[in-house]
């Protein structure tokens, strides 16, 4: 037999299902020819791997696979869900945070440069009122007020700093400050506000009237 | 009926017929029945959102079983967590077996011993594994398998030429 009649021949026993190994037509063909022995080979390997004997996958496997899959994708969703709506609550809570500061002390920055003024009646008082947004209840949230050697608190014309704590309520607080500008020169006020380990800063600027530039004033 | 429900009942209708090939495919490629079946999950998992390609697919089976194939290929890729590196022709001492040459008897006995081809195939790498099986059980041709694992096809007639040999090999210790 020529190779294509050997392999031929080694199909149709696969395919049978019979033995090849002490198959006497094949051996001494296999002994001389390695592509031939080779295609036996790989033959044979195949049908090993093809009739292994397999266990059963468990009871129910198909159906409670398929459904694992269902459930585990609708699991993932509401996930996903969640996280993209806790992000938007972050989100949010960061722009209430920064509207609450800016409320606190509006267009001021953090660099000690006052941004927004405040317009202060030569040799008179003024009550700034700031509205704090809390958006949880804050325990013990201390507040800090520091005045420039020019500016007081009417009802403590004698102190330049003055430290207390308090509880916020959920919502907005009204924190009502009295001042007093004692000259023409410009003055500030600076807020800080802490809790639960997270401060902010800023500060207000006490412009005489005389020195209105036509700045954005906050609530008065 | 919620869209959820007519997804998943639609993917079932799909994929339910198919079941046990996905189980044996997985098997031949793990050797083992819970790992078969957590494989099997995993590629489940992946192809439920794409319900909509599913139904899209002519041969649905045959697509299945290199889905399969791919995430184990996956798998044992992050597993070993090593870059693929297919050593130069001197480089590997398997060119160098004439074991399965010198011993056509043998050798031809032994390919029809399935317990001893399965202990010869549990000493192959997954990519291995998964070569030798995909084009001695499955029958795919090396064009099929250059695009299934996406490897040119003369870097893996080499691969699958070198998988073969340590096979045969083993199969002989």
């Amino acid at each position: 037999m020529n190779c294509a009649e050997i392999r031929q021949h080694i199909r149709d026993e696969i395919h049978r299902g019979q033995s090849v190994a002490e198959d006497p037509k094949l051996m001494p063909h296999l002994r001389e020819c390695e592509l031939c022995r080779n295609f036996c080979t790989d033959m044979l390997l195949g049908r090993s791997l093809r009739d292994m004997p397999m266990p059963e996958p468990r009871e129910n496997f198909a159906a409670e696979a398929i459904q694992n899959a269902v459930n585990r994708h609708r699991a993932k969703l509401r996930r996903s869900f969640f996280l993209g709506f806790s992000a938007a609550a972050v989100l949010m809570i960061a722009i209430g945070v920064t509207f609450i500061f800016s409320s606190l002390h509006p267009a001021a920055d953090f660099n000690g440069e006052p941004q927004t003024a405040v317009i202060m009646p030569a040799g008179g008082d003024k009550t700034v009122r700031i509205v704090i947004l809390a958006v949880e209840p804050r325990q013990n949230a201390t507040f800090t007020i520091d005045l420039s050697k020019n500016a007081a608190l009417k009802n403590h014309p004698n102190q330049q700093r003055l430290q207390w704590q308090t509880d916020l309520p959920r919502g907005r607080n009204l924190l009502e400050l009295p001042l007093v500008l004692r000259d023409d020169s410009e003055g500030y006020v600076n807020v800080q506000y802490r809790y639960d380990g997270s401060q902010r800063e800023t500060r207000i600027r006490l412009q005489p009237e005389a020195q209105n530039t036509g700045q954005k004033t906050i609530t008065s | 009926m919620s869209r959820h429900k007519t997804q998943a009942a639609r993917f079932e209708h799909l994929l339910a017929p198919h079941m046990n090939t996905l189980y044996k495919t997985a098997w031949r490629l793990v050797g083992k029945a819970d790992e078969a079946e957590d494989l099997v999950q995993q590629v489940l998992e992946k192809l439920y959102p794409r319900t909509k390609k599913l139904e899209t697919i002519e041969q649905l089976g045959p697509w299945l079983k290199k889905v399969v194939y791919r995430e184990f290929v996956d798998n044992y890729r992050k597993r070993v967590r090593r870059p693929e590196h297919y050593p130069a022709e001197n480089e590997d001492a398997l060119e160098n077996l004439r074991q399965p040459e010198d011993n056509p008897e043998t050798l031809v006995l032994r390919a029809e011993d399935r317990q001893r081809v399965m202990r010869a195939l549990d000493t192959l790498d997954g990519d291995n594994r998964a070569l030798v099986v995909m084009h001695l059980v499955e029958g795919y041709s090396v064009a099929e398998l250059a695009e299934i694992f996406q490897v040119p096809a003369e870097t893996l007639k080499t691969r699958l030429r070198r998988a073969r040999a340590r096979l045969k090999k083993n199969l002989l210790v």
